[in-house]
């Protein structure tokens, strides 16, 4: 098999130890960078698809994510920062006075999986904090997740402290979690808004489009 | 000759695999520990003889501890109600009690059968329907989406002591407004030893998996504490993303988690009554969501119904009747079954989560209805096969021989009543009757019994007097929320941040002195 598809093979088959070591290969072979990422990516594309039909599941989904960022550290250094940026930047967190971490956890390991590169804050993050991250970061999302009713109006927090920290037009919000709905999403001004993880990453990757069509 | 019938039951777990579990648990309760953030919880750890650590909110539990707060829970919890005839004792060996799901926020519209978020006017349908179900206990709390967020578990207490002259049952979402609700009861039940002899209310307070306890949580269990108002003491493991995907260890980091809990309780309030009432929940591997209709769940429910009854002898409270479908359909007619089944074998003592949909979050009151006659039909078999002289018609089959039969035979005179149970709402005709009555399903027969319930039945109202008290309690609330000075009673915060270095606090406990 050519060395380019076994790298997509070994993204395939969540294989994190092999995927390096192919992707040295391919440098060694005089693949450029730019190919080989386009080998790990659609190796990404391949499982996003199976998972989608329901023939592998999310473990399946995270391990192939991390066998493609393995592959992504060998070749980092002869890449520009503009490709290793892939589908975007992403900073999540759960709000202030929620400390549940799991769903929000899950939402970004997808969200890595599927090409973007993640921050992920942890869990009781204020708005100050989403803020100063969103500028480190220069994030083009910020993902916000809260499982108790009684922490969702810090998410209308944060995204005045974006608007006051004059950053909220080049940021997009979205938000999700089990009290969330879409009528309080957009009551809270979100851009936008998914009820599961797999919709946070389809919702993403529409939020970068929209961006990038310059909606 | 008479033999008593043989109390159903169903053991997953071996005597042993009961000990390993325990045996585990202890063992990693004193070497990982739990995270434990709440400052009166840790002083109390402290002096009872926990190790903590500086800078840090971790607390390693000795096994001697452990054991010695196991010997304080008791066997025996009595819930209190408005009117005594609904008091309820749940005692280890005992028969099962029942209660709505608490803490959903959808609600199915009983005519347009519409979803939408739960409203005030929702909460009064709900509690007043499960006031005058036969089979549902008690009433627990469900939670409006038009009431003001800081004080709305003491707004729905207020509305369920008015429409329910049950049990009450709370899941408060924050600790700040527990004092108001203990203050509500008082008022209600005239005196601190009334509720300590018979509490009207109870709450659920929860760890968090993995191996924590946020600030909130324990402020609840630290404000009702000192009257024994009895604790439904939960976690909700996650198999395979807050706990071990097995059934085995997903069981096994719940008990953790309870056995830290009894330890925080017991330390502080000794033989302060308390449920074991973990909700495990199960990660689906392909959606993500946490389901919890799944066979395995009521597996691990009958897991832990054996361990809480058998091992520590206190009363276990379990779902109960869960469902991941969306709708009142043949799905969640088997996942709810099955649910109810497994725990009711194995011992427990509450059966909760009656009367929903959608993995715990949506309400529906064409459901609770024929959870009524699911609940009426479990208890049947509780009762079990009772075998006597009597029972056996001996006396019958020889008189009756090979030519006559029992239609009215004494013997089927004196038990066709007592012997089957007769479920409200479902169907049992020919074809032809079932069509000349409409052809409805089961869904429409207790839409109807829901109409009729709400038409006819008002529980019996409180003493005017009393209502105006308690207005003012939640009047004092609103007006506290108002001016920004609810605050938690131990110190409670949103977050560790709040709580800035533990340092002190470990060298005060270590040195015997005040916090």
């Amino acid at each position: 098999m050519d060395i380019l598809n076994q790298v997509t093979q070994a993204v395939v088959a969540g294989d994190w130890q092999i995927a390096p070591e192919l992707t040295q290969q391919a440098l060694n072979v005089s693949h450029q960078a730019r190919t080989i990422l386009n080998a790990l990516v659609s190796g990404m594309d391949v499982v996003s698809q199976e998972w989608r039909v329901g023939n592998m599941y999310i473990p399946d989904v995270l391990l192939a994510a991390k066998a493609m960022h393995a592959g992504m550290d060998v070749i980092r250094p002869f890449l520009s920062a503009v490709d290793t940026k892939l589908r975007g930047t992403v900073v999540i967190g759960t709000v202030k006075g929620d400390l549940h971490d799991i769903g929000k956890s899950l939402v970004a390991m997808m969200l890595e999986g599927a090409g973007f590169e993640v921050h992920d804050l942890g869990v009781d993050i204020s708005p100050t904090k989403f803020v100063a991250a969103a500028k480190t970061h220069q994030c083009d999302i910020v993902a916000m997740s809260a499982l108790l009713t009684t922490t969702l109006p810090f998410m209308r927090d944060t995204i005045r402290s974006l608007e006051e920290a004059g950053l909220r037009e080049s940021v997009q919000v979205l938000v999700g979690g089990a009290p969330v709905t879409l009528q309080f999403a957009d009551s809270i001004g979100a851009d936008g808004f998914a009820p599961d993880g797999a919709t946070a990453v389809v919702k993403a990757r529409e939020l970068m489009d929209a961006v990038k069509a310059g909606v | 000759m008479t033999q008593p019938a043989l109390r159903p039951a169903l053991r997953l777990l071996s005597d042993e695999a009961m000990h390993k579990i325990h045996e585990q648990s202890l063992e990693i309760l004193e070497k990982a520990g739990m995270n434990v953030n709440h400052r009166k919880a840790l002083q109390v750890l402290g002096q009872a003889g926990a190790t903590l650590e500086k800078n840090s909110t971790r607390v390693l539990f000795p096994k001697s501890l452990v054991e010695e707060c196991l010997k304080h829970v008791p066997s025996r919890i009595v819930y209190g109600a408005r009117l005594p005839k609904h008091d309820l004792v749940a005692e280890v060996g005992g028969e099962f009690h029942t209660r709505p799901l608490t803490g959903g926020e959808g609600y199915i519209d009983l005519e347009t059968r519409q979803w939408r978020k739960v409203l005030t006017r929702d909460l009064v349908e709900w509690t007043t329907l499960a006031d005058g179900l036969e089979h549902i206990d008690y009433v627990a709390s469900i939670y409006p989406d038009d009431m003001n967020l800081d004080t709305r578990d003491v707004h729905i207490l207020r509305l369920l002591l008015e429409h329910s002259v049950k049990h009450v049952e709370v899941q408060p979402y924050t600790g700040k407004g527990v004092g108001y609700m203990v203050e509500m009861i008082k008022a209600v039940q005239g005196s601190d030893a009334q509720v300590q002899a018979r509490p009207l209310l109870s709450v659920l307070t929860s760890a968090l998996a993995p191996l924590k306890f946020l600030p909130y949580a324990l402020d609840i269990l630290f404000t009702v504490g000192p009257l024994h108002v009895p604790i439904e003491l939960n976690t909700m493991p996650i198999a395979g993303a807050t706990c071990p995907v097995t059934i085995a260890g997903a069981v096994l980091q719940a008990n953790i988690e309870i056995l830290a809990g009894i330890c925080i309780s017991q330390a502080a309030f000794p033989g302060m009554p308390l449920m074991y009432a973990p909700r495990n929940l199960i990660l689906d591997s392909w959606t993500g969501l946490s389901l919890q209709g799944r066979m395995e769940a009521a597996m691990m429910a009958a897991c832990q119904a054996q361990l809480a009854a058998e091992l520590y002898h206190m009363p276990p409270n379990l779902f109960g009747a869960v469902a991941d479908s969306m709708v009142a359909d043949a799905q969640s007619a088997t996942e709810r079954a099955i649910n109810v089944l497994l725990p009711a074998l194995s011992g427990a003592n509450v059966l909760a989560g009656f009367g929903h949909i959608e993995h715990c979050y949506t309400y529906d009151p064409v459901l609770l209805v024929m959870d009524n006659d699911l609940i009426g039909m479990v208890r049947r078999l509780m009762r079990g096969v009772e075998v006597s002289d009597e029972t056996l018609g001996m006396e019958a089959i020889l008189r009756v021989g090979s030519s006559g039969n029992f239609l009215i035979d004494p013997h089927t005179l004196k038990y066709y009543k007592t012997e089957y149970f007769v479920p409200k709402t479902i169907n049992r005709f020919v074809r032809g009757v079932w069509e000349s009555k409409g052809m409805k399903d089961a869904n429409e027969l207790a839409r109807e019994r829901v109409r009729k319930i709400l038409a006819e039945h008002r529980a019996e109202p409180l003493d005017p007097r009393l209502l105006a008290e308690l207005d003012k309690i939640v009047e004092a609330a609103d007006q506290a929320a108002a001016e920004g000075k609810l605050s938690h009673a131990w110190g409670g915060a949103s977050g560790p941040e709040d709580y800035g270095s533990y340092g002190a606090l470990v060298d005060a406990v270590a040195s015997g002195g005040k916090i």
